[in-house]
């Protein structure tokens, strides 16, 4: 827990974050961000629309962002701070994106982009495996959390 | 998630409003930094008086400052100005502070805070000069803080002595105001009391590193028997006159503190956030029920009258157990909202998360990039083309040679056009040719330097207004040479450059271009984006008929040359008119070479040279609407991996056929070739290299018309799937009308020195013209040929500007270059030095050969930008020494 969970979370039993590239060396996180896309927003910048087949991932270095479920952001959806990862899912399965990601201030987020993953598995594909095992485990881990939570909310219907 | 998410329980300083004009806080900062100058002027003047108003009246007056509005004192704070100085005028080095120091710095903190008040009755409080040397020190440490580290993480929330006390007192703020220093939030410390000081402390208290919670813990606990100590000893002379005394009773006093909050923590139940909040509060009210007596006393001595109200200290006493009353009264609902929105809310969802602080950031002071239609700014690496600096930041620019010589990227430069670098010789002869010279800069040579520079990708540079120029015209030279009309067939790159030339060299001479394809001038290095992405050709486009008629220049398009009538100097055209010139220019270029299989003429088979081939290629590919294509690219050169990388990002499973044992074999080494081998067989296209190439199979031929491709079959009678074959495999200059005329002609129309052919009023250029030593078919040597034509036809002297020749592939995720003639390996001089970089650099390959300190011919092949450290010396500069030794210790980056 760093920086900000506590505010739009504050208190999070379950929610233990997983880190991404966490035990990559700091040589190595210099040649990761290089293959990135360094991607720099101003408050209200949209950074992904709803239905946009777009399959990148992105990592917020500054500022904050929402995720609405319109574009106007009448209905928000979640915040996202410094640090946190997005657009993961649509990453694997390439789906239309489910929501907008609006931004909250300016700020800068780096975004990795379906073909220059590709290219990155070529150049350095240690760092590449080591990003997709993060994100599959994170996966993993927040399908148990969503099957835990289903079978809680099975239980309780019952009694 | 939160339940409310639009009216936040908690909303941190970047979802509340920024009260008043911030302005206004700046003139605020001003004016306590001006106080405290003057304090320390008074301290020097009249070190009593200094001392007094500075430990009776100021000191005293803070800690209810923090219980009541600490938001306040941040905002106007003299060390956060100096802390926040540096960021502000961006020169901050803005380093993460590294993860164990961010974890330390409360403790760092808090025991600054309690060896310096200890330290008061030998020091600070009876030597004025000591007092002066805290106050500077403390305003150099922030300052310096702020240099080196980033947002407020330098001094504010981290190692200010005063930070510890002000998250206790004002652990729930009466009054917020909102932290204004911070323009977006970086994230630069743990719970941090400027983005959210209302939940700060009770976020302190859940945190998972316990660590952090019993340092906050400890300090919570000490702190009101170490000013019950502490001041309680200063009112008995008998202990504040022995400083023995003074200290045993301090520990004391503070010893029992911790101790008391230890008992009441294990017998009691109360929750440990309760017990430091009661502890703080109790702090603020010992301080104020021992200091207040003599902070009236010392108001009276500045405000007459004041002696007269007997009860002001024990008014003022009230007035902070008031406080105090309310601060934890406010606390009990912060910590109920807390703790309930916790309850309340499903438990989060495992959330992935990077450190930031691995993220490099950009550097503080580097050159800004702003581009207009997309509303991004980008820092500017000083070493980074504009163009580089757009593809980091996703903003896709079509490009061509990325050397400034073709012209494809011209960019319109709204402002801080004396930022950027000063246009090559090259650009500036793009820029000519595109008739831009002024109005715009070519994305991919030209860097921001310094400062700022502002471009718009959606404004087209040909609807800027021209420059003014104020060159004097020098005399037209084409009366004098007896030049009225040149009639150039082809619209190339060498073809338009004659044109172009001539125009700028002379104003009255008439121009005629013969252009077969129906398009102007088009960035013929970028026909392969047009089998793969969606837009027209216009794109491509790089001069319209406009800029035709701006020059003066007649473009006959989609118009074939029939026949030369070399002796009457004329020229017929498929129109049927017939043009008088006085001088010809053959700009016809060449052809696709189509080895003669059998199966050529089958639906399904192409070659790629024009844009009407591109175009072929995507209609048919889009007709055929296969579940799974596939294509077969003949040709292992520079044309043919682009074309097969363009085929497959159709999503077409592709082949290079390859007759030789690697690819790219007029550039590239063995190593080299593998390393690009590897790249593409990992993104999709495979290899097959000593592939003779047979036939070309395919479905049964009707009465209409020949069968559609299926396959290519191989010497070995091996067969590969081809719905598509794209025929890369060279080209043949086009000499069909310079046959007619009688020319001289070999492979290609020969020529002399002034691009003349064997008929003084007929020249030759690009890849139609064979010069002596052969030149080899590209953009440059072409653009080159043009305007030695064209000084020759004008008589005047002929350029001297040589751009250097070398070959990259246009794929932006490898880097493949070479330079030079690729012989010059196999044929070195002695003293010549070859460097290679090791072979057990599996992915990387630099080879270099140097001849006297110069590069004579180089190869790279790797990620992008392994080519970058040999760029800047190809035009022939000097490499210094060390940076050869470097290279020889397979150091690239030096």
């Amino acid at each position: 827990m760093d920086a900000f969970d506590y505010t739009a979370n504050p208190v999070t039993p379950n929610g233990e974050s997983q880190s991404l590239l966490g035990q990559l060396s700091d040589e190595d996180w210099i040649t990761f961000v290089e293959h990135l896309e360094d991607v720099r927003f101003s408050s209200g910048n949209h950074l992904v629309r709803k239905g946009e087949t777009d399959s990148s991932v992105y990592i917020l270095v500054e500022g904050q962002v929402s995720i609405d479920a319109d574009e106007a952001g009448a209905i928000q959806l979640a915040v996202f701070n410094p640090g946190d990862v997005f657009g993961e899912i649509a990453f694997f399965d390439q789906a239309p994106r489910s929501a907008f990601v609006r931004a909250l201030s300016q700020g800068r987020a780096l975004r990795l982009t379906k073909e220059r993953f590709d290219y990155l598995s070529v150049w350095e594909p240690v760092i590449a495996r080591q990003f997709l095992f993060d994100l599959a485990t994170s996966l993993a881990s927040r399908l148990r959390w969503t099957t835990d939570a289903y079978l809680a909310a099975k239980a309780q219907s019952r009694d | 998630m939160t339940d409310s998410p639009r009216t936040p329980a908690f909303p941190n300083y970047l979802q509340v409003p920024a009260q008043g004009p911030a302005a206004l806080w700046w003139l605020l900062r001003l004016i306590t930094m001006a106080a405290v100058v003057g304090l320390c002027a008074l301290c020097v003047l009249d070190p009593g008086a200094g001392l007094r108003l500075f430990w009776t009246v100021v000191i005293p007056l803070l800690p209810v400052l923090f219980a009541f509005a600490p938001g306040l004192w941040r905002q106007v704070c003299p060390l956060a100005l100096a802390n926040q100085i540096p960021r502000t005028f961006g020169f901050s080095r803005a380093i993460r502070l590294p993860a164990p120091l961010k974890r330390a710095a409360p403790l760092i903190a808090a025991t600054l805070f309690f060896v310096l008040v200890s330290l008061r009755p030998i020091s600070f409080s009876v030597n004025a000069g000591m007092l002066l040397a805290l106050i500077g020190a403390t305003l150099l440490l922030a300052f310096a803080g702020g240099v080196v580290f980033a947002g407020r993480s330098g001094w504010c929330g981290t190692f200010c002595p005063l930070a510890p006390i002000q998250r206790v007192y004002g652990l729930a703020p009466v009054v917020k105001v909102r932290n204004g220093y911070c323009e977006s939030c970086l994230g630069c410390q743990k719970n941090c009391y400027d983005f959210n000081p209302r939940a700060a402390f009770v976020a302190d208290f859940q945190d998972n590193d316990s660590f952090y919670v019993s340092h906050r813990r400890l300090f919570t606990a000490a702190l009101p028997g170490f000013v019950l100590g502490f001041f309680a000893s200063m009112l008995v002379p008998a202990i504040a006159g022995n400083l023995l005394l003074f200290y045993a009773a301090l520990a004391a006093a503070t010893i029992f503190s911790v101790g008391a909050y230890t008992v009441i923590q294990t017998y009691t139940r109360v929750a440990e956030v309760h017990l430091s909040a009661v502890f703080g509060q109790g702090a603020l009210i010992a301080f104020y029920a021992l200091t207040a007596g003599p902070l009236v006393e010392t108001l009276a001595l500045y405000v007459p009258g004041l002696a007269a109200i007997f009860w002001l200290d024990e008014a003022l006493i009230t007035a902070v157990v008031g406080c105090s009353g309310v601060v934890l009264y406010r606390h009990l609902r912060t910590h109920h909202a807390f703790t309930n929105q916790a309850d309340d809310a499903p438990s989060e969802a495992p959330k992935l998360t990077v450190d930031v602080g691995r993220i490099p950031t950009g550097a503080q002071d580097a050159p800004s990039l702003v581009e207009v239609s997309s509303g991004q700014t980008m820092d500017a690496n000083p070493a980074a083309s504009l163009l580089e600096t757009f593809e980091g930041a996703g903003i896709k620019l079509d490009y061509g040679c990325r050397m400034g010589m073709c012209g494809a990227d011209p960019v319109a430069v709204i402002e801080g056009d004396e930022n950027l670098s000063p246009p090559s010789e090259e650009e500036l002869a793009s820029l000519r040719r595109l008739g831009l010279e002024g109005r715009a800069r070519l994305a991919c040579v030209c860097k921001v330097q310094a400062g700022r520079a502002v471009v718009d990708l959606s404004t087209d540079p040909k609807t800027l207004p021209p420059p003014v120029s104020h060159d004097e015209t020098p005399e037209d030279p084409a009366p004098i040479a007896g030049i009225s009309r040149v009639v150039i067939v082809g619209n190339g790159a060498a073809g338009t450059t004659a044109a172009t030339e001539l125009r700028r060299l002379s104003p009255s001479v008439e121009i005629d271009i013969i252009a077969e394809e129906p398009h102007p001038f088009y960035n013929r290095m970028g026909i392969g984006r047009l089998i793969h992405r969606d837009e027209g050709p216009q794109t491509l486009y790089m001069l319209d008929s406009d800029a035709h008629d701006d020059a003066q220049i007649k473009l006959h398009q989609d118009t074939r040359a029939v026949e030369i009538k070399a002796e009457e100097q004329r020229l017929s055209l498929s129109t049927g008119e017939s043009l008088k010139y006085d001088r010809l220019v053959l700009a016809t270029g060449a052809q696709a070479r189509v080895p003669s299989v059998e199966g050529r003429d089958r639906p399904g088979v192409f070659v790629l040279r024009t844009l009407a081939d591109a175009e072929a290629v995507r209609a048919y590919v889009r007709e055929l609407d296969l579940a799974d294509p596939c294509a077969v690219v003949v040709g292992g050169g520079v044309l043919g991996v682009e074309a097969a990388d363009a085929v497959s990002r159709l999503g077409v499973k592709t082949h290079i056929l390859q007759r030789g044992d690697r690819l790219m074999q007029r550039e590239l080494d063995g190593k080299g070739a593998n390393i690009l081998n590897s790249f593409l067989s990992q993104t999709g296209v495979k290899v097959l290299t000593g592939a003779d190439f047979e036939a070309i199979e395919g479905e049964e031929d009707t009465d209409a018309s020949a069968g559609r491709a299926r396959a290519v079959v191989l010497g070995d009678s091996r067969r590969v799937p081809a719905d598509v074959v794209l025929i890369c495999a060279g080209v043949v200059p086009d000499v069909a009308l310079a046959r007619s005329a009688g020319l001289k002609i070999d492979s290609g129309i020969l020529v002399d020195g002034d691009m003349a052919t064997s008929d003084p009023s007929i020249y030759a250029v690009g890849d139609a013209a064979q010069t002596k030593p052969a030149s080899p078919a590209l953009w440059p040597i072409g653009t080159q040929h043009g305007a030695r034509a064209a000084a020759a036809i004008l008589g005047t002297p002929a350029p001297t500007a040589q751009s250097p020749i070398y070959v990259r592939l246009k794929h932006d995720g490898v880097c493949v270059f070479s330079f030079g003639s690729f012989g010059s390996f196999q044929r070195q001089e002695d003293g010549d030095v070859e460097i290679v970089s090791p072979a057990d650099r599996k992915m990387e390959h630099r080879r270099v050969l140097l001849r006297d300190g110069v590069l004579v011919a180089a190869l790279a092949v790797g990620a992008p930008g392994a080519d970058k450290p040999l760029l800047p010396y190809l035009g022939g500069q000097t490499i210094p020494e060390a940076l050869i030794k470097a290279w020889q210790n397979d150091d690239w980056d030096a």
